[in-house]
């Protein structure tokens, strides 16, 4: 009933919005950000009602559609667009924004071929600010001939596709042309060079890009190629998976600026849901239902929750190089005390980008660890294999992100200044600040209620797995079995909590003094000249510094340096302890297998 | 939540935080003995806290809000931390949030924000320190995760106290759990050879709640060692005063030993120095990889 009336008003959005991005250069461009944010609000509310109501409907002989899948990717694209453009209030917006915002939402509002490559042509000439690029050209046609081979089994709409769904090679091909399509689209090649331009355009690409991606992905992928794809279908998602985490981990380690390292981030993360795909795919293949709506309830609460914090870095981002006239890590620092408030927004989006407890992205992140440690449950030898190495990846991952968020908010917001404009940073603007506080409230309430989230993903998951939740979320926490014992962030924020209050006490009552400010002691040092005013800068670390003395790689068998115990006992080394366990390893490998099938 | 969990969850909290004051006195005092050296007195530590606790606190300025804030989140984590991780008795009231991903994700908080408070104190040592510890901290990472992981194939949970429950009554520890409690063991012992960023930047009272943590941290690490490597002795839920006491005996004497083996191997890693962290750490993933690949390929003989 709600589906009836909310897409004509969604429809209705998109074609406001479209005509806002064309009329744009004849408009005042103060007015564009809340008009916008105005109209992203409506379709925000309008995707509530959709995805709390359930439901579908159909418009224009079923060219554009809405079902429970279409209404939960509604809300990304519409978090986005108010969060950027609420930002923005009262100041100059890029022209194309209202066209970005209006394209992801016709990407997901499409209900047939013609459409849904309209709205991915829109998307990505959009996010360039109208500028397309080759990169962009060729995932276009990718996926155009991916949706035009499936469209060679019964019709052009949805409904069609689903009826007859591809099968042998025509499945095989669809899965490569979505897969190779969609990676340049979203920044998921290794060629593409992520770009961001909070420099440039301020519009929120790598915010949007891993939740439409993904969207394309679940909808191609796991609705219209029906309900039987064979479960080796989730490898090479895992396998893309596992790479983007890394490769978008490596350039977020390596970039220099705010953009270039939020837009590693989002390769990353996205990598994280396509992982959690992979292992629905698996699952259903192996007609592991529980496992299949389990991680496709963490790819699905992964979506939003990264939207709601990838919008929140965005925000503080943002704010921060407009008030410091820079976005290079190089020329900032000390920012905190300038703008406290952004400080906090940076802080609150940096515990979820590196997946630490209390935060949204750590509860997506935990459902999306326990479908990957389920998932060997679904198969033989060579896919344990790959699942172990896919675990190891996302470990590896997730460790480094602690490293790439401090580079984006510890160098940036802490520490002392690293030039004059950045000691003379402006505070950010009402609106941004009032942005920045919403989203972080939004992200506070996603990682403290990670269950009620999941709750509005729940329709989602039935429309693909059909499979019924297994109450795996309600507002205690999220669990992966209905009485398994989860992961319940409210305990443990209580717990944390009490020991807070009761230091806080023992300081309130005097018992503990007050610390005092004293000049920074440089190691006796001689004073930095006068010509200095924020102190010598070679003696605070940098951000090259910070990354300097990684090593390269991680998993490198070197050899062990002499290790002595220290009684008088006689010695023992541990010289070439990691080759010795390979060297194991593969020994015990081969035994095993000798001895039966595997 | 019965009465009997959060007694044992009183208890727990009481016993941690004197084993923790308890090895931090005794670690140095054995070292010193092995070293053939009379050693501080055991109870050293309590006496310098005592002091600190007295004094003024200095901060840089221009330092934010985070810094003089950090050594009290710090230890606020690490104590969260501590009430998940069973010592004597399973079924505490904290039983069921004791996952081990929240266990690993808070001590790795923990360490997150000493590392901002490092780079927040501007100076350049602290920021060595940092960088020292927030790489010693991502490449311990996944090493603690491949140990979970094979716990998760053990047991199918990640719950801390579920999975040691089964240790406890069904799962004999094979080769695989050896495999990863060695991961385990690799990851303990370099995070407790390794000083903590940032500790020379904190004075008066911040200082003790810094050491407190690193202190607290310990105990917390040896005590996981324990339940995943040693289950035996553990109180079951639901146990008597009896079992109580056996477990509490049995905590104090595998503590006793991983303590007096870090003590051991504690010092000639340091002197080993940087370049000893990544190798080990190295071989921590190895192993626990090992550990899963070890798993995969018995279950495949089934």
């Amino acid at each position: 009933m709600v589906a009836l009336f909310a897409l004509p008003a969604l429809v209705g959005v998109v074609v406001v919005l479209g005509l806002l991005a064309v009329a744009a250069p004849l408009l005042p461009q103060r007015g564009i950000p809340p008009a916008t944010a105005g109209l992203s609000l409506l379709a925000l509310l309008l995707a509530l009602a959709l995805v709390a109501a359930g439901g579908q409907s159909q418009l224009l002989a079923g060219s554009l559609a809405i079902d429970p899948l279409g209404a939960v990717f509604l809300l990304p694209p519409a978090v986005a667009g108010l969060a950027v453009a609420g930002g923005l209030l009262g100041r100059a917006a890029p022209a194309a924004l209202p066209g970005f915002v209006a394209a992801s939402l016709l990407v997901v509002l499409a209900g047939d071929a013609r459409f849904a490559v309209l709205g991915v042509a829109l998307f990505a000439t959009a996010s360039s600010d109208w500028v397309v690029r080759p990169a962009a050209l060729a995932g276009i046609f990718l996926l155009a001939a991916a949706f035009a081979t499936l469209s060679l089994g019964g019709g052009q709409s949805f409904a069609a596709m689903r009826a007859v769904p591809p099968d042998g090679w025509r499945a095989t091909l669809v899965l490569a042309l979505t897969l190779l399509g969609v990676a340049p689209l979203v920044g998921w090649a290794p060629w593409h060079r992520p770009f961001l331009a909070l420099d440039a355009t301020g519009l929120p690409l790598p915010v949007l890009s891993p939740a439409i991606g993904l969207y394309l992905c679940v909808r191609v992928l796991a609705d219209l190629c029906g309900p039987a794809t064979p479960g080796w279908w989730g490898l090479p998602l895992l396998l893309l998976g596992a790479g983007s985490a890394g490769a978008g981990l490596i350039a977020a380690l390596r970039a220099p600026t705010f953009g270039g390292i939020l837009a590693g981030l989002s390769v990353q993360h996205g990598g994280w849901m396509l992982s959690g795909l992979g292992v629905a795919a698996i699952a259903r293949g192996a007609d592991l239902l529980p496992l299949a709506t389990l991680a496709l309830g963490g790819t699905l609460l992964h979506a939003l929750n990264y939207t709601a914090f990838a919008s929140l870095a965005s925000l503080s981002t943002g704010a921060a190089a407009i008030g410091a006239g820079s976005q290079t890590l190089d020329r900032l620092g000390g920012l905190a005390g300038r703008m406290p408030v952004v400080a906090i927004g940076m802080l609150v989006a940096g515990l979820s980008l590196a997946f630490l407890p209390g935060s949204a992205g750590f509860a997506s992140g935990w459902m999306l660890l326990q479908a990957l440690f389920a998932a060997p449950r679904a198969g033989g030898l060579a896919l344990q294999l790959v699942v172990a190495a896919v675990v190891a990846a996302m470990a590896l991952s997730a460790g480094f992100a602690a490293i790439a968020v401090i580079r984006l908010g510890g160098v940036a917001f802490l520490g002392r200044p690293r030039s004059p404009r950045a000691a003379a940073a402006e505070d950010a603007s009402l609106a941004q600040r009032a942005g920045i506080i919403g989203m972080a409230v939004l992200c506070g309430l996603l990682g403290l209620f990670p269950g009620v989230a999941l709750r509005l993903c729940g329709m989602a998951q039935h429309w693909v797995t059909s499979a019924g939740l297994d109450g795996q979320g309600d507002w205690t926490g999220i669990r992966t079995q209905i009485d398994s014992p989860g992961y319940g962030p409210l305990g443990i924020v209580i717990m944390v909590g009490i020991v807070l209050a009761v230091i806080a006490m023992l300081s309130r009552t005097g018992r503990l003094p007050a610390a005092q400010p004293v000049p920074i002691w440089e190691d006796g040092f001689t004073a930095p000249p006068p010509w200095m005013p924020f102190g010598d800068p070679a003696t605070q670390l940098t951000p090259a510094t910070l990354t300097a003395t990684l090593p390269t790689r991680p998993l490198r068998l070197p050899s062990m340096p002499r290790v002595r115990l220290e009684v008088t006992w006689p010695s023992v080394t541990l010289r070439h302890a990691p080759v010795v366990v390979l060297i194991l390893a593969v020994l015990l490998l081969l035994l095993v297998a000798g001895f039966g099938p595997v | 939540m019965s009465l009997a969990g959060i007694l044992a969850l009183l208890v727990h909290a009481v016993l941690m935080a004197g084993m923790a004051v308890l090895l931090a006195g005794v670690l140095p005092w054995a070292q010193a003995r092995l070293a053939g050296r009379v050693g501080p007195p055991v109870l050293q530590p309590l006496q310098d806290w005592r002091r600190l606790m007295r004094k003024q606190p200095v901060v840089s300025e221009g330092a934010s809000a985070l810094l003089p804030a950090a050594p009290t989140i710090q230890f606020a984590m690490v104590a969260a931390a501590a009430l998940l991780v069973p010592s004597f008795a399973l079924g505490m009231a904290t039983a069921p949030m004791s996952d081990l991903l929240v266990i690993a994700g808070l001590l790795g908080l923990a360490r997150f924000i000493m590392a901002l408070a490092a780079i927040d104190a501007g100076t350049a040592p602290a920021g060595l320190a940092a960088i020292r510890s927030i790489r010693l901290a991502a490449l311990a990472e996944p090493a603690l995760l491949l140990v979970i992981f094979t716990i998760a194939l053990l047991t199918s949970t990640t719950n801390l106290d579920a999975a040691v429950l089964s240790f406890r009554e069904a799962i004999v520890p094979g080769v695989p759990l050896l495999l990863a409690i060695a991961g385990l063991a690799s990851v303990v012992v370099a995070v407790e050879a390794e000083g903590d960023a940032a500790l020379t930047e904190f004075s008066g009272w911040h200082a003790a709640a810094a050491e407190a943590a690193v202190a607290l941290r310990r105990v917390v690490w040896l005590s996981l060692t324990a339940a995943l490597l040693l289950p035996g002795g553990l109180a079951l839920p639901g146990g008597g005063l009896v079992e109580w006491t056996v477990g509490l005996v049995a905590w104090v004497l595998k503590l006793g030993v991983l303590g007096l083996a870090c003590a051991l191997v504690g010092p000639s890693l340091r002197r080993a120095g940087q370049a000893a962290v990544g190798p080990l750490m190295g071989a921590a993933v190895l192993l626990g990889l090992l550990a899963v690949l070890f798993l995969f390929a018995a279950q495949g003989l089934t």
